[in-house]
């Protein structure tokens, strides 16, 4: 997940030489039934779960079943050095391939890059009687940013996902649209109701965020940064609780708020 | 899925009864449709091309290794194609480092398939060692014991006869060849069709079988290697990574890892992908059910022939280490004539004669062969019954 590298660091007046990890990102390029859908920059770890998530939040499947064969492979070439980005590709074929036109999008990580195809107008509404508490929502932030990759790189976003009984998963990737794939992709790769999940997050929540959520029926998301107008609007409108800010003592609850009891 | 429900995809059943499966099996309706479906809606070549039909293609293609690799417990080693199990015996006699002194030791039970690839490296001064069964066509294991010596490069044993139906210890052989350091060569032919078969269980190193004898299409075999020890029969189109014509020092490519090594030139797709359909047909029936369904009727049979004045069973009389291919006689009729009757009195579908199995049939002292049925998950008892009775009429007539 990072590379130790040299750099020079510059320090009170002096420069001298040094290195420091560096996190890897790789193009991962995604074909759907034979067809370019997207290409990704992501980390490379978990990949089969970042495509079967980012599937499913575009409704290219509904369920883990619609993909009859998922392959990832790196690319050769015999003219690469050796410290050159590995390039990976993943292809999917759905049980009825032929039943698909997927439009090509790329799809670039971090802050505001990507949107999706999927009509903003005709999102999903929650479906869910999740009830959760404040003291919850503090101790899984907690667990979520714990990172020794965060602690190393200081590049990474974390993304968790915690059901009734605890941490589900808690993924790290350079982009935190990656990371909320990647455990939307775990929880269906494990038949994880999301339905009773919570989704944490160390980043902004955007209204990327807030529709991956929407599309995989997660009724809470919480992070310890700051949220948008777009993703508050789209919450209000279909029932998703975004809580922002969740510091030790402290928290913003912007919508859904009566799922979330105070009992302290 | 049921084993009754599955006699609604085959056609041939419902005018014929067929139990020639040990030469070739019938073919379920999803095993066509899944290759029609290749040729009507994605029909391109494998592994050359950016287009999204050679990129479903050629998915379906790879997946298809994987499938075949799982269902016999291979995925550590090579999962080959080949048009049949013979083209799969013949890849690795061609493909290994032979030197004169070298030893061969096999049975005078094998298919011509198994047996005409190892004498012919007599030509490279290899000594080919034929063992012997008992009368049932069974093999005490200290035979090879004995016969299987440090300078045995390899041993080459059917795990199933397909004359007799006699099931051979392969895994007690494989544990003789490790202590020897002799590769072991399993035709699973007659085995992988009608019962689990798992290599890693077997402990052989190269196990050969055929697509269309376990409801797949014809055209289609399988090489499984553990380690990719044998040099491709072929060169040529998709085997390798590199060429450098300039590079007179050595053959000028650089082969590719993989299965991709050994299947020079367009392979034969559509069957690839219906095999893997095969696979996840049996797999849905379940291999055990197939067996036992096949040891019921493989009973009735015996049981039924036994019974019938002037008829004589070769290889074992009941069902312990044998499947269902059952060879037999009626005396003074040549088994070609019987076969013959079998059809134009009831429709009854059988082989006749030596089986591609010569050496063997002369050392049983059978110089017309036999008749064989062979019978396979889509037979019933009321078939084998019927088999019993148009036996029984025939013999009476002589």
């Amino acid at each position: 997940m990072y590379i130790t590298v040299p750099c020079i660091k510059y320090d009170n007046g002096s420069m001298v030489p040094s290195s420091h990890e560096v996190v890897m990102e790789v193009p991962l390029a995604v074909f759907v039934n034979g067809r370019h859908a997207l290409t990704a920059m992501v980390s490379p770890a978990m990949l089969e779960e970042f495509v079967t998530g980012f599937l499913y939040t575009e409704r290219i499947i509904r369920k883990l079943e619609d993909i009859e064969s998922l392959r990832i492979e790196e690319q050769k070439d015999k003219n690469r050095d050796e410290t050159d980005t590995d390039t990976l590709s993943a292809s999917v074929l759905t049980k009825n391939p032929f039943s698909i036109i997927f439009s090509s999008k790329t799809v670039l990580s971090g802050c505001g890059g990507d949107t999706s195809y999927v009509d903003a107008e005709k999102l999903p509404k929650i479906q869910s009687d999740l009830v959760t508490e404040v003291s919850t929502i503090k101790s899984v932030m907690k667990e979520t940013l714990v990172s020794d990759l965060h602690t190393r790189t200081g590049g990474i976003h974390i993304v968790g996902l915690f059901g009734p009984d605890g941490k589900i998963c808690v993924i790290e990737d350079i982009g935190r649209h990656n990371a909320l794939d990647k455990v939307i992709g775990y929880g269906l790769k494990h038949g994880v109701d999301l339905s009773r999940t919570i989704v944490t997050c160390s980043g902004r929540l955007s209204s990327e965020m807030a529709r991956k959520c929407l599309m995989a029926n997660i009724p809470v998301i919480a992070s310890r940064g700051a949220t948008t107008t777009l993703a508050i609007n789209m919450a209000e409108k279909a029932g998703l609780t975004i809580i922002g800010f969740v510091r030790s003592q402290k928290m913003n609850i912007y919508t859904g708020a009566e799922r979330v009891r105070n009992q302290e | 899925m049921n084993i009754e429900d599955c006699l609604a995809d085959f056609q041939i059943p419902q005018h014929l009864h067929y139990m020639d499966s040990a030469a070739t099996s019938l073919i379920p309706e999803p095993v066509i449709v899944s290759m029609n479906e290749y040729d009507r809606q994605y029909r391109a070549n494998v592994g050359r091309g950016m287009h999204r039909l050679t990129r479903v293609a050629t998915q379906k293609y790879q997946d298809a290794h994987d499938t075949v690799s799982d269902f016999i417990g291979g995925m550590e080693g090579t999962t080959v194609f080949t048009r049949n199990t013979t083209e799969a015996i013949n890849m690795v006699a061609a493909g290994l480092d032979w030197q004169p002194g070298d030893r061969v030791v096999t049975t005078i039970m094998e298919h011509h398939s198994n047996l005409l690839p190892w004498l012919r490296l007599r030509q490279k001064g290899v000594e080919v060692n034929i063992l012997h069964p008992d009368s049932g066509g069974s093999f005490d294991i200290d035979t090879f014991d004995q016969a299987i010596t440090a300078d045995t490069k390899l041993v080459a044993i059917s795990h199933v006869s397909n004359v007799l139906g006699t099931v051979q210890p392969v895994r007690e052989i494989a544990a003789i060849c490790k202590e020897r350091g002799a590769y072991l060569l399993v035709d699973g032919a007659q085995s992988v069709p009608h019962f689990h078969v798992n290599v890693q269980d077997l402990g052989c190193d190269f196990l050969c079988f055929s697509g269309h004898k376990m409801l797949g299409p014809t055209g289609t075999g399988v090489l499984w290697m553990k380690d990719e020890v044998i040099s491709p029969f072929m060169a040529g189109g998709g085997t390798v990574d590199d060429v450098d014509i300039e590079d007179v020092t050595s053959e000028g490519y650089t082969l590719t890892e993989g299965y991709k090594r050994y299947e020079a030139g367009t392979p034969h797709i559509s069957g690839a992908i219906g095999l893997a359909q095969t696979v996840k047909y049996l797999e849905s029936l379940g291999m055990d059910t197939i067996f036992r369904h096949e040891e019921k009727l493989t009973e009735r049979l015996l049981k039924g022939l036994a019974g019938i004045d002037n008829v004589t069973i070769y290889g074992p009389q009941d069902t312990k280490n044998r499947i269902g291919v059952v060879s037999f006689n009626i005396d003074r009729i040549h088994p070609h004539e019987v076969a013959y009757l079998l059809d134009e009195r009831a429709a009854i579908l059988v082989r006749s004669g030596d089986h591609c199995c010569i050496p063997l049939v002369k050392y049983l002292g059978l110089e017309n062969g036999t008749v064989r049925a062979s019978l396979y998950l889509y037979n019933t008892l009321e078939e084998v019954d019927l088999l019993i009775g148009t036996i029984e009429e025939i013999a009476r007539m002589m």
